[in-house]
């Protein structure tokens, strides 16, 4: 065996803590020995299993801290020793508490490590003082773009003219900003090239505001030719971290081919970061090209640079937002026009968003990199906070419908001197100890289906995510609470029977007692977060089940592709045009391949750039910003998107004046009133540059349908390739997939291929709803059962407590049926009291919810109705073995003795 | 001094004896291998603590090895005591064994 197995870690906290010192190391030592032993011979689960069973029975090395000091704890050992008698004479309820409470804290632990891990973005040791440069802008009233970055003048600028900047880095990408693949390779004898994505041009600054240590080598990115890799790629191309310093990898992309010095190797922090990097090129690089100190150090036109600024200690970042006006106006050219008014006509505007926040809270449709939801992880933590209300709302209930139970016991204490100080004590000490076993529990569960989740939800989460100190405290503070109320109610409760009472017999059990009043508000409170979870859930699948139902307008099925290639044998445009129409023909000629076209957009992916286009030749008024896409003459009929009015371009065919296509949308904004009326007609791209109308699509989905359509254009242009959509036939894909792969390595060499299909791309989209309808799927399921076991141990209680009154009206006449009647009538009351308050919220959640979406389902009365129905049935079998068990009871058993 | 053998003292006393040095992870493996039913380390260790306290058992540590994550284990050898203890534990019961008249139904 030649690497040891990770044994749980909780599991060796645990032992940790149990285990005398001088023993520790030989029991670790054989603990990790048989582990993996078992791993081998009974699989990862059971040896997992077998483990936190070995370290709990590890219990019995614990060696009291000091001997002589037990005496003055002489109470609190009996306060123990009654609670574990109580435990094991009444198991019955001390396991569905237990379980209970395992199960909700389990879930609520589980719960927090994905909340921990989705704030945990970010948190350089400078975050606070780090911001990212954003930038609106607006044109004549309306807003033309807002963009998560913007120009790479920005940056240069505001060092030099805002003395409260400290420091500023760039991060620039070409393969966001003009498409193709980053591409790196070696050069070495085994030549390895791959597709990086993450391949940034920088700033040297950047190593600093983003705490990346140099593992080795040293940071040279002041110097144009040289780059930084991260330790996961100095492995992947060179073997090593060492190995990779002084060493050559050569760039490609579609606006620079270059061999890049890799002066030094760096480690990415143990947190998340929102932008993934994995190589960073010194931006003065991009200054070598034409024009590029010109365009990539003064340029305040293409916002394509992400932007981060550190102020100095104590500046708001308004003060630096209000002066980046003034700054914008006098770097940025041809902007000082104004209206009658006295406004200015365009204006930049640009701010400063705190670099922990970006993650969940940015909003950006050009984002780059990974962004959260805010709202479902604070939905979450709502839940976790619910679940663990739960938990203790099922303690309080069981324990005090045991009061009554435990009276005698209570009266007796008292009669033996017991203060009414040291029952509420007792009392506690068991409520703590239920609540410490519960938690152990816990903590059990989770480590036992921790594998399991990560799976599930997609994540590598362990309890280290909830470690940090933050929560720690919260909560340790939160558990401490929750054990303090739910404990101390129910002491108070029991310990407040007079002994005189209790033994004549004048403490009952009636209806309108403040108990029974209290532990049906309770009831009613589980059942209403119960019933919120189902209506959630439910409200979530519908939603999704909508969107995957809902014509796009487009086919979407059967659709391989491609990615352009970035190398090329030419920049010339005619032989680029060349060697796309050489490509087509080759994936044509396949045989599985129905058509093959090309796209500078893709549907599923956000178009950024809108371009003007107007009805009148030179007339700004008459501009309107409308997306633009180029596109061969079988991309559309590839979509099978749906032609209004007019067709698709003729393959082969010239036209007159360069021919566009319209989608509705975009029709009714240039002011045609019937798509037909479009047709024949000229518009002019930047007010300028004629074309001619010669089709109207019915607008389709480009993108999830969170999103508005957007009004678009498709002009015919088979130069640009930055997709080949390739429709297949039914029949082996992979072999076509090979096919393809094969035609294209062959006429672009020197470029990985990159493909997708066009169906599972398109869902993707939808990745971060699914998770949450998954997440909330399953807590709804655990908070259904956790709500079951409370219902059951009540209804126990509360059948055991009628029997004699059952006794009485079966002796009376009463028949079975009339009983399950007078029963079930009182826990459908409670049902339908949570539903009842529940109705009105949830309605409004999901209302709220189903607004993110720009196409949602209707709610209808079916969305509330099926959860009601799950509920009630679900309460019915929680209480009917009880209720059933004492309608059918003899009479004679009950009131035997009276 | 006390010189009997519990049952699982007996079992574990044995099969350090089999392998003349022995330990934890080692023995819960044998023990799950001969008795086929699970153990806890723990409770192995336990065991051979207490019989080292008896004076059956004497131990040594080992080196450091990778397989346990380059910690030391420590090695258990019995005594002459122990061999005697045991010998006559497992005597006494084969006398009384040799004495069952034969088991049929």
């Amino acid at each position: 065996m030649s690497k040891n197995h990770k044994t749980p870690g909780f599991a060796d906290w645990l032992l940790k803590i149990f285990c005398r010192e001088d023993y520790r190391e030989e029991v670790r030592g054989d603990l990790q020995e048989v582990f993996d032993w078992r791993v081998e011979k009974q699989g990862l689960f059971i040896a997992r299993f077998r483990y936190c069973l070995d370290t709990l029975s590890a219990i019995r090395f614990y060696r009291p801290v000091a001997e002589g000091q037990q005496r003055s704890h002489g109470l609190l050992l009996s306060f123990f020793k009654s609670a574990f008698r109580n435990f094991r004479r009444h198991w019955g309820y001390a396991s569905l508490n237990l379980l209970g409470l395992g199960l909700c804290i389990a879930m609520a632990l589980l719960i927090m490590q994905h909340v921990s891990d989705e704030s945990n973005y970010d948190r350089f040791s400078q975050a606070e003082s780090i911001y990212r440069v954003e930038n609106d802008y607006v044109r004549f009233g309306e807003t033309i773009y807002e963009s998560a970055m913007t120009f790479s003048g920005v940056a240069p600028a505001m060092l030099k003219e805002i003395p409260e900047v400290d420091e500023a880095a760039r991060l620039y990408n070409i393969e966001e900003d003009w498409g193709g693949a980053n591409i790196l390779s070696t050069r070495l004898d085994d030549e390895k090239t791959y597709r990086e994505s993450a391949t940034y041009f920088a700033d040297k600054a950047i190593t600093g505001l983003f705490d990346l240590n140099l593992l080795a080598g040293t940071n040279k990115l002041d110097e144009p030719n040289t780059m930084l890799i991260t330790a996961e790629l100095a492995r992947k191309y060179f073997g090593s971290t060492e190995a990779a310093v002084g060493e050559t990898l050569h760039l490609n992309t579609v606006r620079l081919s270059r061999e890049l010095i890799v002066t030094g190797v760096i480690e990415l922090p143990d947190f998340n970061m929102q932008v993934d990097l994995s190589a960073l090129v010194s931006y003065p690089t991009l200054y070598t090209l034409e024009n590029g100190l010109e365009y990539f150090n003064n340029n305040w036109g293409n916002y394509s640079f992400l932007t981060y600024v550190k102020l100095k200690e104590g500046v708001a970042p308004q003060a630096i937002e209000d002066k980046m006006a003034g700054l914008s106006l006098r770097y940025k050219q041809g902007y000082n026009e104004k209206d009658e008014s006295g406004n200015y006509l365009r204006v930049n505007t640009y701010t400063l968003s705190p670099i922990a926040d970006i993650h969940l809270q940015s909003q950006y449709q050009n984002e780059v990199g990974k962004t959260g939801d805010y709202v479902s992880v604070q939905v979450l933590t709502m839940i976790a906070v619910f679940i663990l209300v739960i938990a203790w709302v099922n303690y309080v209930n069981l324990s005090t419908a045991r009061a009554l139970d435990r009276a005698k016991e209570v009266g007796l204490r008292k009669v033996f001197g017991a203060q009414k100080r040291e029952l509420v004590a007792q009392f506690f000490t068991e409520a703590f100890l239920l609540n410490a076993m519960g938690l152990l529990m816990g903590l059990l569960i989770v480590v036992l289906v921790q594998p399991a989740y990560n799976v599930f939800i997609g994540k590598e989460l362990s309890m280290v995510s909830i470690s940090r100190m933050e929560y720690g405290v919260t909560g340790g503070l939160v558990f401490l609470g929750g054990t303090l109320i739910s404990g101390l109610y129910p002491a108070f409760v029991i310990s407040r029977y007079r002994s005189v009472d209790v033994f004549k017999g004048k403490v009952k059990s009636g209806r309108g007692t403040a108990g029974l009043s209290l532990r049906r508000s309770l009831v009613i409170f589980q059942l209403l977060i119960t019933s919120l979870l189902i209506i959630g859930t439910y409200a979530i699948s519908e939603q999704l089940d909508f969107m995957h139902r809902r014509d796009l307008g487009f086919d979407k099925q059967r659709v391989l592709v491609l990615e352009s290639p970035t190398v090329r044998n030419s920049a010339n445009r005619e032989e680029r045009s060349a060697g796309i129409r050489l490509f087509k023909e080759q994936v044509r000629s396949i045989a599985g391949v129905e058509a093959v076209g090309t796209s500078t957009e893709i549907p599923g992916k956000g178009i950024l750039r809108g371009i003007a286009i107007s009805p009148v030749a030179h007339d700004e008024d008459k501009m309107r910003a409308v997306e633009r896409v180029l596109v061969d003459d079988y991309f559309l009929s590839i979509l099978n998107v749906n032609f209004l009015a007019g067709q698709n371009f003729e393959p082969g065919r010239t036209y007159g004046t360069v021919p566009l296509v319209l989608n509705e949308s975009a029709a009714e904004d240039l002011g045609f009133s019937d798509p037909q009326t479009a047709i024949g007609q000229i518009i002019y791209e930047f007010n300028r540059e004629p074309r001619e109308v010669i089709g109207v699509i019915a607008d389709y989905h480009h993108e999830s349908l969170n999103r508005v359509k957007d009004p678009m254009y498709f002009v015919r242009n088979d130069a640009f390739d930055a997709y080949y959509a390739i429709r297949l036939k039914t029949g082996d894909v992979t072999e076509v997939v090979a096919q393809v792969e094969e035609a294209f390595t062959e006429i672009f060499p020197g470029n990985p291929p990159g493909y997708f299909f066009l169906d599972s791309f398109f869902d993707g989209q939808y990745r971060q709803d699914e998770l949450n309808g998954r997440v909330f799927a399953v807590f709804a399921l655990m908070a259904v059962l956790v709500a079951c076991l409370g219902l059951y141990g009540l209804s126990a209680f509360a059948a055991m407590q009628r029997a004699k009154e059952v006794g009485v009206r079966k002796v009376l006449g009463a028949s079975i049926p009339d009983l399950f009647v007078l029963f079930f009538k009182e826990v459908f009351v409670l049902v339908l009291l949570a539903f009842v308050i529940g109705l009105p919220l949830s309605y409004f959640g999901v209302d709220q919810w189903l607004s993110g979406f720009a196409y949602r389902m209707e709610i209808g009365w079916v969305l509330f109705a099926l959860p009601l129905l799950i509920v009630v049935l679900v309460t019915v079998l929680a209480t009917a073995q009880q209720i059933i068990r004492v309608s059918v009871m003899n009479p004679v058993k009950s009131l035997r003795y009276e | 001094m006390n010189h009997t053998l519990g049952a699982l003292e007996e079992v574990i006393i044995l099969l350090v004896l089999r392998e003349r040095e022995s330990y934890g992870a080692e023995l819960v493996k044998l023990y799950v291998e001969h008795m086929k039913k699970e153990i806890t380390l723990p409770a192995v260790v336990m065991v051979l603590k207490r019989l080292e306290k008896k004076g059956m058992l004497k131990s040594r540590t080992g080196e450091p090895s990778a397989e346990r994550g380059g910690r030391r284990k420590v090695l258990y050898q019995a005594t002459e005591l122990g061999y005697q203890t045991a010998e006559e534990a497992i005597k006494a019961k084969t006398q009384i064994w040799d004495m069952v008249p034969k088991f049929s139904k």
